[in-house]
């Protein structure tokens, strides 16, 4: 009888969860080409604990990276964080941490539609430790002592970041992107930002104009043009800058790293018009102009991940489309395909570092809506069609796009998974365009 | 006062000889109108040189105020036809949206720039493509330099 009654409130509490997940997405405005389809994903749930300003921090953080992951069916119950591990033996089974045996009521979890369990707690007064646990398999998947307990530190944060990511990667293969950092323009200044919208701060010095950040493949130096047209080369941790020889002439714009970040393509306007050029970092030197035609101007250039072919903007059609292009500049030809005299203007494309995709903005009714054109078919398809965005920038994981966008009254940048069409607001300041992602920070590796 | 003790010297010597009842007096000493008249064209003289210096003094006054006067009508007619050329350099020429060529209305403003700058061969000005915020960040500094280029080379 108590046995059943227990299964019966179970049910009762689980319904909530699913009738939540047949709720369309919260951006109404988001056409989806791969239809959400609930249950899919498998479902996570973040146990309770001892409470202290640091572990709360920590199961906050790893809780919102996990979620922000769009790969988990983030379980949340009225009172749910009173779900814990258990010290001693139980029914559910045991496993070993440190030098006790831990109860982890595995069955309880699996009812409830966990597939993964994440613990937070600290073994002792100097660390913190989160812990994965596969609850189909009733065993520790992953567990991550953080070096850093002080919040108020750097690399607390971060370390935090990695080891969502790690967790991601134990559960899906593939290694989320919470460790990145958005770099973006705010009244004419260059800021970054946590992935989860935390830890924001300026970059560029205060009395430069910058825009078009772009991040160098090692996520630790990023270039940039500075007003009237100069590119520099930034170093993000000491701050110093370099400036790109060749662009102390005319006006410079649009840098994009190679994926060997060896070359640095780049948008230059003369009075030819602007044209696509690629600059050798490496061996400083070999400046050499890729596109011609004094009639039309080419930018934006974006590579391929293998670094043989670019992606821009070039206006030869008369409007501004996405063409291609073989990294030598040979081999230029149409690459969004569009409808002459009723498709709207095509701009900023940005390769995915899978090099399945290419998204860009294009203007339907002359307002900007973010498109993604798959490679391989070359077929595109409209991701968003509330309000204006723009500027779209890939993930890591080629799965995010963080875009620009004024729907709630301001340009700031927002983050859409493109397989849920999952929206939500990374930037809260005055203004914010341009935005940048960065490859996964490697600063820090969290211990196993 | 000079004057005045001569004549009361001459009635004094009368009265004296009358009271002796002798011969006929000597004819009193009358005033010297020469020297009267000379001293009186030395004053009118001195009068008149100081007159004249003053005439003088303020006629180069006079002068120079209707030079200054002058001057400053001319720098301000400079001042005014500098400033309307200026303004008339400054003058915007407007593009439809997404276009680099210059409207046939707007050609008008660019030949007044022209006129201009054919008329001064040392005269330097900056040409400079803008956009409103509705284009793309990056495509816009594109479209700044073709419509910088089109108003430079006079395309319409």
């Amino acid at each position: 009888m108590c046995k059943a009654f227990f299964l019966v409130a179970i049910a009762a509490g689980a319904t909530p969860l699913y009738a939540q997940d047949s709720i369309p997405p919260i951006d109404r405005g988001v056409r989806i080409g791969i239809t959400y389809r609930p249950g899919v994903r498998p479902g996570l749930l973040v146990l309770g604990g001892a409470r202290s300003l640091v572990l709360d921090s920590a199961r906050a953080i790893l809780t919102r990276d996990l979620d922000y992951s769009d790969e988990f069916e983030m379980i949340t119950l009225p009172m749910g964080d009173s779900l814990s591990l258990g010290i001693g033996r139980g029914s559910g089974g045991t496993t070993s941490s440190a030098s006790q045996e831990q109860f982890v009521n595995y069955a309880l979890f699996a009812v409830l539609g966990a597939e993964f369990a994440v613990n937070v707690h600290s073994d002792d007064d100097s660390s913190v430790v989160m812990t994965l646990l596969d609850v189909q398999g009733q065993r520790f998947q992953r567990q991550v002592r953080m070096r850093s307990v002080d919040p108020s530190d750097h690399d607390f944060r971060l370390e935090i970041h990695s080891a969502a990511d790690e967790f991601v990667r134990a559960a899906t293969g593939v290694p989320g992107v919470a460790s990145t950092r958005i770099l973006f323009i705010n009244r004419s200044r260059i800021y970054r930002t946590d992935s989860d919208g935390a830890d924001t701060r300026p970059i560029s010095p205060p009395e430069v104009e910058a825009m078009s950040p772009a991040w160098a493949p090692d996520g630790r130096e990023a270039a940039y043009m500075e007003f009237p047209g100069t590119l520099y080369r930034h170093d993000i941790r000491s701050g110093s800058r370099l400036t790109v020889s060749p662009t102390v002439e005319y006006q410079n714009f649009t840098p994009e790293y190679s994926p060997d970040g060896r070359i640095l393509a780049f948008s230059r306007a003369t009075s030819d018009g602007t044209h696509v050029y690629t600059y050798n970092l490496a061996g400083d030197c070999c400046l050499q102009r890729l596109t011609v035609g004094r009639l039309y101007d080419n930018l934006s250039p974006t590579f391929s991940p293998d670094g043989r072919r670019i992606a821009f903007v070039s206006t030869r059609s008369g409007i501004a489309q996405i063409y291609v292009m073989d990294s030598d500049g040979t081999g230029q030809e149409l690459f969004a395909p569009f409808d002459f005299g009723v498709t709207g203007a095509s701009h900023a494309p940005q390769w995915s570092s899978d090099g399945l995709y290419v998204a860009f903005h294009r203007a339907i009714d002359r307002v900007p809506q973010i498109f993604v054109m798959e490679v391989a078919t070359q077929t595109v398809r409209q991701l968003t069609s509330l309000s204006r965005n723009s500027d779209p920038s890939w993930a890591p994981d080629s799965r995010h796009l963080s875009f620009v966008s004024n729907r709630t009254g301001s340009r700031q940048v927002w983050i859409i998974d493109i397989r849920t069409g999952r929206t939500r607001q990374l930037t809260r300041l005055g203004e914010a365009r341009l935005p940048a992602w960065s490859p996964r920070i490697i600063e820090q590796v969290p211990n196993n | 006062m000079r004057l005045t003790v001569p004549l009361t010297a001459g009635v004094a010597v009368i009265l004296v000889a009358y009271a002796c009842g002798g011969g006929p007096p000597p004819p009193p000493p009358g005033p010297d109108l020469d020297s009267l008249n000379e001293a009186q064209r030395v004053r009118d003289s001195i009068e008149a040189a100081r007159r004249a210096r003053e005439d003088s003094l303020e006629r180069v006054r006079r002068d120079r105020e209707r030079l200054e006067s002058t001057r400053s009508d001319s720098l301000d007619v400079m001042r005014r036809a500098s400033e309307r050329v200026r303004q008339q350099l400054e003058v915007m020429v407007h593009y439809e949206y997404n276009v680099a060529r210059v409207r046939s209305e707007d050609a008008r403003i660019l030949d007044a720039k022209l006129a201009i700058l054919q008329v001064n061969p040392g005269l330097r000005i900056q040409v400079s493509g803008h956009c409103d915020d509705r284009g793309s960040d990056e495509y816009n500094l594109a479209l700044g330099n073709r419509r910088a280029l089109a108003a430079k080379q006079g395309d319409r």
